[in-house]
């Protein structure tokens, strides 16, 4: 096998595109097909309208993160849920899934986020386990809702409309955010930590501070739900709409940072982009090769049921998002398994909620989901602690992804009249 | 320095033209029922442009997408090490990207197609060749770099 060193290089932290571009053009030296080939296909990039919408996206959620969004978002949330028990930790989880449904789980719901709220959690007298556990693994919470980038993607590489997606993700989101809240609840009533009054002018304050921010996801959802506009255009829409709100109303941000913040914006979406150029060439020779349809031949020889097929899809993906970038997985690996799943009549927008959840926890698995190096890094711990802290999320997560691959419905009831 | 101050500036101005295109693309048909015909070519380029010009300013920062666990978890020698093959392989990469998206810019302009105002689709196409030739440029450097630090002497980063 020539690309088993190619193999080797990848573990041993090559750039990933360098690698699936070897891997494309080795492929194609080997079937005797011209090697431009690659460049046809990466030009398709410029004929796939959705497109459009991650830059846009992901410049949105810079300028969120660049602002004090997030200072507002919490403020709102501590005035909403502070007397509940356990309530400063339930607004933690809720605020990072509505920040990161934005930025896309890049990391920046943690840096953001954490300076914030981890010291916030310490003084209300949560353990230093359970408040990093919690911001670790709230990192990539949220990616179930729109407009998040991965669900964009996964909607581009299996040609599924994203509408769908976004429809479709809504309600296993809410079970996921639901469920690692109603933990928080008990832990914060073991801990009995004190809670706040109710104070109805603080709330009412804090409304109207963030009230334009807090209009974003309305003007978002109800463009694209209410089929005024596309995805794309409705990316355009909340990049104008926070540039005005940052730049002119709360002057949070200057002119003469935008182009910073536009370049940190391209360097996370160009570092996507390469990868989903070299993807498109490699994804195409798979297909052309018929390789789906052989796996799909001998897993059936092994697998009959449905349900054991999922079951080891699952577990297959949580092993890829151990060890993978799970954007590179989401490109390389959609198309190799959607085939399979359809041979199994699973729902291409169904496999999509359970690929991005296998997505959610991969991101905090150890021993590299990148969560866990980001906040070892933002709250100066060792690694090894926040392995230990993310475990109880961890089981917390897979227990509602069993949930969510075995109740198909969860996904599909609301596109699916 | 002068061509890092030239990409981040492109980027920045592309960028702008981006998302003010697409905001009164919405705005046009939505007050007038305009469409610009041109406009929808001419922002899916744009989205191409920006997005290698994006990978190529996240060549130069370090930032692309890897796995970098072990590179993490071994001996600075060996991090080294690998750090050195990894560039020099992405570099050659990179370069072997570099003549096939020459040739199939080339083919292109043998064809004569155009897009959006006319402009040949070929231009439109020299982002590739641009953009894969400065990432094997800035793959190669560091390559350079690292097998000199290994070697002893203090490589500059």
């Amino acid at each position: 096998m020539i690309s088993f060193p190619v193999y080797l290089l990848a573990i041993a932290g090559t750039p990933l595109f360098t690698v699936i571009a070897a891997l494309a053009l080795i492929s194609f030296h080997r079937t005797d097909i011209d090697l431009t080939v690659v460049f046809i296909e990466m030009y398709r990039l410029a004929e796939t309208p959705t497109l459009t919408a991650i830059p846009l996206f992901a410049f949105t959620g810079f300028l969120l993160a660049e602002s004090r969004a997030a200072d507002r978002l919490v403020r709102v949330s501590q005035a909403l849920l502070g007397w509940l028990p356990g309530g400063l930790a339930i607004m933690a989880t809720i605020v990072c899934a509505l920040f990161t449904a934005f930025t896309g789980a890049s990391g920046m719901t943690i840096v953001a986020l954490g300076g914030l709220l981890y010291p916030a959690l310490i003084r209300q007298g949560y353990r230093e386990g359970f408040s990093l556990g919690l911001l670790t693994t709230s990192g990539s919470l949220g990616l179930l809702f729109p407009p998040s980038i991965p669900l964009i993607m996964y909607g581009i590489v299996a040609d599924t409309p994203i509408d769908q997606l976004f429809v479709a993700g809504i309600v296993p989101g809410i079970i996921l955010v639901g469920t690692v809240s109603l933990y928080c609840l008990f832990t914060g009533a073991r801990t009995d930590s004190p809670t706040q009054h109710r104070a109805p002018g603080e709330l009412l304050q804090a409304l109207m501070e963030s009230a334009w921010e807090l209009l974003l996801p309305v003007v978002v959802l109800v463009g694209i739900f209410g089929g005024f506009i596309a995805v794309s255009e409705a990316a355009a829409l909340s990049t104008i709409y926070i540039l005005l709100v940052e730049v002119v109303i709360h002057r949070e941000i200057s002119l003469r940072q935008l182009p910073g913040i536009m370049r940190d914006t391209m360097v996370l979406v160009g570092s996507i982009f390469a990868i989903l150029a070299a993807a498109m060439g490699y994804t195409n020779f798979l297909i052309d090769a018929e390789i789906p349809n052989q796996l799909l031949e001998i897993i059936q020889e092994h697998v009959s049921s449905r349900l054991a097929f999922l079951i080891l899809l699952n577990i297959f993906l949580l092993a890829v998002g151990c060890m993978v970038d799970m954007f590179s997985a989401l490109l390389v690996v959609v198309p190799l398994i959607l085939p399979i799943a359809q041979g199994y009549d699973v729902h291409p927008i169904h496999l999509g909620i359970i690929f991005l959840t296998n997505l959610e926890i991969g991101y905090s698995t150890p021993p590299v989901g990148l969560n866990l190096f980001i906040s070892s890094i933002r709250f100066q711990k060792p690694i090894l602690r926040l392995y230990w802290a993310s475990l109880p999320f961890l089981g917390i997560l897979l227990v509602v992804l069993l949930v969510i691959t075995y109740v198909p419905e969860l996904s599909l009831f609301l596109i699916e009249p | 320095m002068r061509l890092h101050r030239l990409e981040e500036g492109l980027l920045a101005a592309l960028m702008g033209v981006l998302v003010l295109l697409t905001a009164s693309q919405i705005l046009l048909r939505a007050l007038f029922l305009v469409t610009l015909p041109w406009a929808d070519p001419l922002i899916r380029h744009l989205v191409l442009w920006t997005g290698f010009l994006g990978a190529m300013v996240a060549c130069r920062l370090d930032k692309h997408i890897r796995i970098d666990a072990l590179l993490r978890l071994s001996p600075p020698r060996w991090s080294g090490a690998m750090e050195a093959a990894g560039s020099l392989f992405a570099a050659g990469v990179c370069a072997l990207l570099v003549w096939l998206a020459i040739q199939f810019v080339a083919n292109e302009r043998s064809y004569g197609t155009a897009s959006f105002w006319d402009v040949p689709t070929w231009t439109l196409q020299l982002i590739f060749p641009l953009a894969f030739g400065v990432m094997a440029v800035r793959f190669l450097r560091r390559g350079i770099s690292r097998i000199r630090q290994l070697l002893g002497g203090d490589g500059a980063s």
